[in-house]
């Protein structure tokens, strides 16, 4: 095949592109395989715990396997854990990979996204001895797990700094699908928003995509020409085309999941902040100080795992300090909030 | 038609002959593994522990073995498809799309069908090979009525059918009560029936019909006026059409059987291991089809050769990532030095003859 | 006489099959040699191990008395070889100019300075008198004009050498005189060429020097200026051949003859969409071959293709036995009886690829006893293929190989028992002896007169006069789509016949 020399080197850079893309491919990686340390324990006596994840995506995603895997960072140096992880996991290897890492000895394996809950079930029956935990499931058992941001909790805060703001009296919200958790969130909000005003009126768009920045964007023009003033947005990335649409109009919005005051100071009012690595890594202390149920955990503004984010330029102090007593409130359960949720349903 | 150049390109993998097209992916696949050894020996792992541990987790157990064959199963099955269509001279790049899309069918009927002994299983893996089919003769029909070229149709449709499926599970199939895009779960009735049972790992019967399917492929591709029919019609239109083969139909035909079986690969995962539909449930599966078909020489016996070697080394490459780190996607290097491998040894074959 | 190249030794093997055997020859320079020899003696595989194309097993390749080793068809080039194959190396959908820079070995830079380089061209071409639309997509082209573009492509890598596979094969009479005018011209200038053929007037008129081949030897080398004919077929053919039999005309006579195709004011298009056959009508009675002739391209190619099924008339009717067949697809017209020798034996005829056993398949493969509820019927179809190898002395070591590697004569071969093996009551032949040697041809030529005389019906499309005359009862001329003429093939004379060709005009006069 081969018939001239041109052709072969052509051949063998070929070659040595794909090897050293590879390389490079691998050798990242595994600095962080190898990156396995014991931790500050080692000294004691203690068991060193093995702590294994497996993602739905890759670690380098920026988002949602990204934070777990940042978790994950925190477990090994903090907690002193062994830990392990495997990346881009197919729906129909999950339960494979859950088998050889409990074969391999592994103490707590964690499943990262509510697609693990079948797998997690089957093979946690398989293996009693060893701890199994989904986040963003509500699968449970004997040694089976989840672990979820406690909600109503932001719903209730990010409500509340709305209906104080809004001059229209008209709240927009903006997200991809009708899901059971993010209407607890939404049906808090608009009940603490009518509390605060009760001229207050919110009224909820859905745009189908939590990628799509355009559409939420369109959206956000939407509500805004209907004279809302304040966005909440909880769209993943189209947060991005909603803040942008605020932005452009003037109005006030409330991000949702990361910090986004740094994109507008003047239009953020502030985010409901919902930290996944946080999550992951309290669960697991918990785990590890206060023992192991079979139950869904939910974590919340107590143990800060979620949170309101900073606050945007125009926000006065004083909504500021009502902010952090509520907070105090609801984390010393003087607010029950699911009393809430479950009055409006 | 633009498709000739890569058809004919795409001979050099073709084998007719039995065994060659056994031996093909296994030497393939071995040079593959030989050149990776040594970009694992640069990452610092003993490539003999590395491979010891990728040859345990595919291989070295029952368990595992039974894992292996659940992932061969629906390899075997859009390698299958793939091949079949090739072999009538038409490019199925949307095994993906139909697989998705059988396995939405097959998912909706197995829910909805309420009746006793395996027929709700039956029924289903029926109307989504009916509508995998379908899927697939939509690409083949702009083709040949159209003269739309299929690859780009095909690919296209993937979407489609990712799509579709994506807005079932979070709409009309999405399971009650729950947030997640998935359906139900499916009723013990409608499951596969099961041919062995270990711990956990249930190999269904979707197995004996890859068998079923290949064989049947191969004896009609060899043995009868179909094959003759679609292995004409493949290399020369123009000659078909003078020996008095409906060309058009032809085209039609294999690509609503490819799209039907690559819709097994779909539905039998889903009602016999799955149990239940998911966004995302088995990414990519329809595009390694292609590879298998490549692998395995276009040949369905050789497809079920390199189906089960892809995947073993797949299910091998997790117990070699968490015993030595070296990650999973090694294995796709694996399989592209494999295809070249194998791409080299075709063309140098041939030069060999053609100066002997 | 200086040697430009010589060749010492040169065998090359296939298997069992040794195609040339310790070839030893000599071309001097600026002299046409004609390498002369039936089909399969080994002439093209000898050229094409001087072009690169294959690596000898055995022997010496010398270029101006230096041994060079010439590996690929680019070593060849480099040194100022240039093969013109049979089958075009043309890429269709590009235009003459790109074509012949993408075979240009010399100052090929990354950007081509296109409109330098056709300067270039342009006065290569007008230097030697070659002139063709460097624009024109190659698909728009003539066969001739293509040759053209094939030979430019040479002169533009400079070769000294220039090979010539079977030019004329393809070529109309006048498009041979213009071809011939250019290779003088290029020996004129210090080229020299080597000419493959397999015709004997051909050779003698434009060979300086004649090689007989034979059996991948070379039997004998001769000026052309002193050789006898006859001993020159004897060694071509390594047996005399028997005067050609007057043959007798068809037993039935004409009035008596009932009509077995009957086709009336046909209209049909060709693939540039252009209208090629403007309402033809014409008979064909029972056990009587009809000629057609033309110089190609005048419509007979389409009309063939509508009358086997292969083409949509789009006007006009065809019956065959009074049965209304306009339009019938292929499968319909054999099972009535009718046959097809087609043109192009690549395009149609056979499948390359398939083994010779499944080649015999081909337009029969779904009728019993070939197959059998579906199912084909290995064991009868190998021994009707065995026999029909045997009884038309088809060259094949073993029917599981592949039909592509068959010579072109035992491919011709291999067709006409597959489809006369159907016991046919119409034969449509269209060209079925192009490229074929002596005693193929006449081979074809008696399996037609055996069916006619068995009262089987012929349609027998050919563009070699003395042919037609010699076959067919009757001939019609084709010219612009329409019939020029029809006259009996007694009456008929090459002048008379030429005449019509050119359409009642002088037969050339009107071609620029």
């Amino acid at each position: 095949m081969l018939r001239s020399a041109k052709k072969l080197t052509i051949f063998l850079v070929i070659i040595m592109v794909i090897i050293t893309m590879v390389l490079s491919m691998t050798s990242c990686k595994s600095k962080m395989q190898t990156s396995t340390g014991l931790g500050g324990n080692t000294g004691s006596k203690e068991k060193v715990y093995k702590v294994a994840i497996l993602l739905p995506g890759s670690v380098n995603d920026g988002g949602w396997s990204a934070s777990a895997y940042e978790g994950l960072v925190k477990i090994e140096k903090e907690l002193g854990c062994k830990t392990a992880f495997t990346e881009n996991v197919k729906k129909n290897d999950q339960v494979q990979i859950m088998r050889e890492y409990a074969k391999k000895g592994f103490d707590i394996i964690i499943g990262h996204g509510f697609e693990f809950s079948d797998a997690l079930k089957q093979v946690s029956q398989e293996y009693p001895n060893i701890k199994f935990v989904g986040i963003g499931t509500m699968v449970t058992g004997p040694n089976l797990a989840s672990l979820q941001f406690k909600y109503g909790e932001l719903g209730y805060l990010t409500g509340f700094i709305a209906a104080k703001s809004t001059h229209t009296n008209k709240i927009g919200i903006i997200t991809a699908t009708k899901d059971p958790t993010g209407q607890i969130e939404f049906d808090t909000l608009e009940a603490i928003a009518k509390q605060v005003n009760p001229n207050v009126a919110v009224a909820i768009s859905y745009t189908g995509s939590w990628e799509d920045i355009y559409k939420a964007k369109e959206a956000a023009i939407a509500q805004i020409g209907n004279g809302a003033d304040v966005i909440i947005t909880n769209n993943d990335a189209g947060n991005l085309g909603v803040i942008q649409a605020a932005k452009e109009k003037g109005v006030f919005v409330i991000g949702w999941t990361g910090d986004y005051y740094k994109h507008a100071p003047d239009n953020v009012l502030t985010s409901a902040v919902q930290k996944v690595s946080l999550l992951i890594f309290e669960g697991v202390k918990g785990f590890l100080e206060k023992g192991f149920e079979g139950k869904v955990y939910q974590l919340g503004l107590k143990e800060g795992v979620q949170y309101i984010g900073e606050y945007g330029n125009t926000v006065l102090q004083e909504l500021k300090d009502e902010v952090k007593k509520i907070t105090k409130d609801i984390i010393e359960g003087k607010i029950n909030i699911e009393e809430i949720y479950k009055v409006k349903k | 038609m633009s498709n000739r150049k890569l058809i004919s390109f795409l001979r050099i993998f073709e084998k007719d002959s039995v065994i060659e097209s056994v031996i093909t992916p296994i030497i393939g696949l071995i040079v593959g593994l030989l050149i990776v050894a040594i970009i694992i020996l640069l990452q610092g792992v003993n490539p003999i522990t590395a491979y010891q541990e990728l040859i345990f987790g595919a291989i070295g157990t029952k368990i595992n073995l039974f894992s292996t064959l659940l992932k061969f199963i629906p390899l075997s099955f859009t390698g299958l498809a793939v091949t079949l269509a090739y072999r009538a001279g038409v490019f199925n790049i949307g095994a993906e799309g139909q697989l998705y899309i059988g396995a939405l069918v097959a998912t909706w009927v197995a829910i909805k069908v309420n009746l006793p002994f395996y027929l709700p299983s039956l029924l289903a893996l029926i109307s989504g090979t009916i509508v995998g089919g379908f899927f697939a003769f939509i690409p083949a029909y702009l083709k040949v009525e159209k003269g739309i070229n299929e690859v780009l149709t095909t690919i296209l449709m993937n979407y489609v059918g990712i799509n579709i499926m994506g807005f079932s599970v979070n709409s009309f199939l999405m399971e009650k009560g729950q947030t997640a895009p998935q359906s139900p779960l499916i009723e013990r009735s409608a499951h596969l029936p099961i041919i062995a049972k270990l711990e956990g790992v249930h190999l269904h019967i979707g197995i004996v019909l890859v068998f079923v399917i290949a064989f049947l492929m191969h004896d009609i591709f060899w043995n009868t006026t179909w094959g003759f029919e679609i292995r004409s019609v493949s290399i020369n239109i123009e000659a078909s059409k003078y020996g008095g083969i409906n060309v058009k139909k032809v085209i039609m035909i294999v690509m609503f059987v490819s799209g039907a079986i690559a819709s097994l690969a779909g539905s039998t995962e889903v009602l016999g291991v799955q149990h239940r539909l998911m966004e995302n449930f088995m990414i990519g599966y329809g595009y390694d089809g292609i590879t298998v078909a490549l692998l395995g020489g276009l040949n369905p016996l050789g497809v079920l050769v390199a189906a089960f070697f892809l995947g073993a080394l797949r299910n091998g490459a997790y117990s070699m990532q968490i015993a030595t780190g070296i990650p999973i996607s090694i294995i796709y290097v694996v399989q592209a030095f494999a295809i070249l491998s194998i791409i080299s040894a075709s063309a140098l074959y041939k030069k060999f003859l053609a100066e002997n | 006489m200086e040697t430009l190249l010589e060749l010492m030794g040169i065998t090359k093997v296939f298997g069992d099959n040794v195609a040339n055997d310790g070839v030893n020859l000599k071309i001097f320079k600026g002299e046409i040699h004609v390498l002369l020899g039936e089909n399969g003696a080994g002439k093209t595989t000898l050229m094409n191990c001087i072009s690169g194309l294959y690596i000898p097993n055995q022997g010496k390749i010398f270029w101006e008395g230096k041994e060079i080793q010439v590996k690929t068809p680019q070593d060849a080039v480099k040194c100022g070889i240039g093969m013109v194959h049979q089958h075009f190396m043309l890429v269709d959908n590009l235009t003459v100019l790109e074509n012949i820079l993408l075979s240009g070995l010399r100052k090929r830079f990354v950007f081509l300075n296109k409109k330098q380089q056709k300067r270039e061209v342009l006065k290569l071409m007008r230097s030697y008198g070659l002139d063709v639309d460097l624009d024109a997509q190659i698909w728009q082209l003539p066969v001739g004009l293509r040759q053209r573009v094939e030979i430019i492509k040479v002169l533009y890598n400079d070769a000294k050498l220039i090979i010539l596979d079977e030019p004329t094969a393809v070529l109309t009479p006048y498009e041979t005189e213009e071809l011939f005018k250019v290779l003088k011209f290029l020996t004129a200038q210090g080229r020299s060429v080597i000419f493959i053929t397999h015709k004997l007037e051909e050779a003698l008129r434009i060979g300086d020097r004649i090689s007989v081949m034979r059996r991948g030897k070379i039997v004998h080398t001769f000026f052309s200026t002193n050789v006898d004919k006859n001993l020159l077929v004897r060694l071509m053919m390594g047996e005399e051949i028997e005067e050609r039999k007057k043959k007798k005309s068809s037993k039935v006579e004409k009035d008596k003859r009932e009509t077995i195709l009957d086709v009336r004011d046909l209209y049909v298009k060709n693939n540039q969409g252009t209208i090629a056959v403007k309402g033809i009508s014409l008979e064909v009675g029972k056990g009587e071959i009809l000629g057609i002739a033309g110089v190609a391209g005048n419509g007979q190619s389409e009309l063939v293709e509508a009358l086997a099924g292969l083409r949509l008339a789009i006007k006009g009717k065809v019956y065959f036995k009074n049965k209304d067949i306009t339009n019938a697809p292929p499968r319909l017209l054999r099972n009535l009886g009718i046959v097809h020798i087609p043109e192009d034996r690549h395009k149609h005829g056979m499948i390359g690829e398939f083994s010779v056993k499944e080649n015999f398949l081909i337009g029969s493969y779904y009728r019993y006893p070939f197959s059998k509820r579906m199912r084909l019927q290995h064991e009868y179809i190998e021994e009707y293929a065995r026999m029909w190898i045997k009884k038309y002395n088809i060259k094949v070591s073993d029917i599981r190989m592949k039909a592509k590697y068959l010579s072109g004569g035992n491919q011709q071969k291999l067709i006409l028992a597959r489809e006369l093996g159907k016991f046919p009551e119409l034969i449509i032949a269209a060209y079925p002896t192009r490229g074929l040697d002596i005693l193929a041809t006449k081979f074809v030529h008696e399996k037609l007169l055996e069916y006619r005389d068995k009262g089987t019906s012929i349609i027998f499309v050919s563009s070699e006069l003395d042919e037609l005359r010699e076959v067919s009862d009757r001939i019609i001329v084709l010219f612009r789509g329409e019939i020029a003429g029809s006259l009996a093939a007694k009456e008929a004379d090459n002048q008379t016949l030429g005449f019509l060709m050119a359409g009642g005009a002088p037969l050339f006069s009107e071609r620029k």
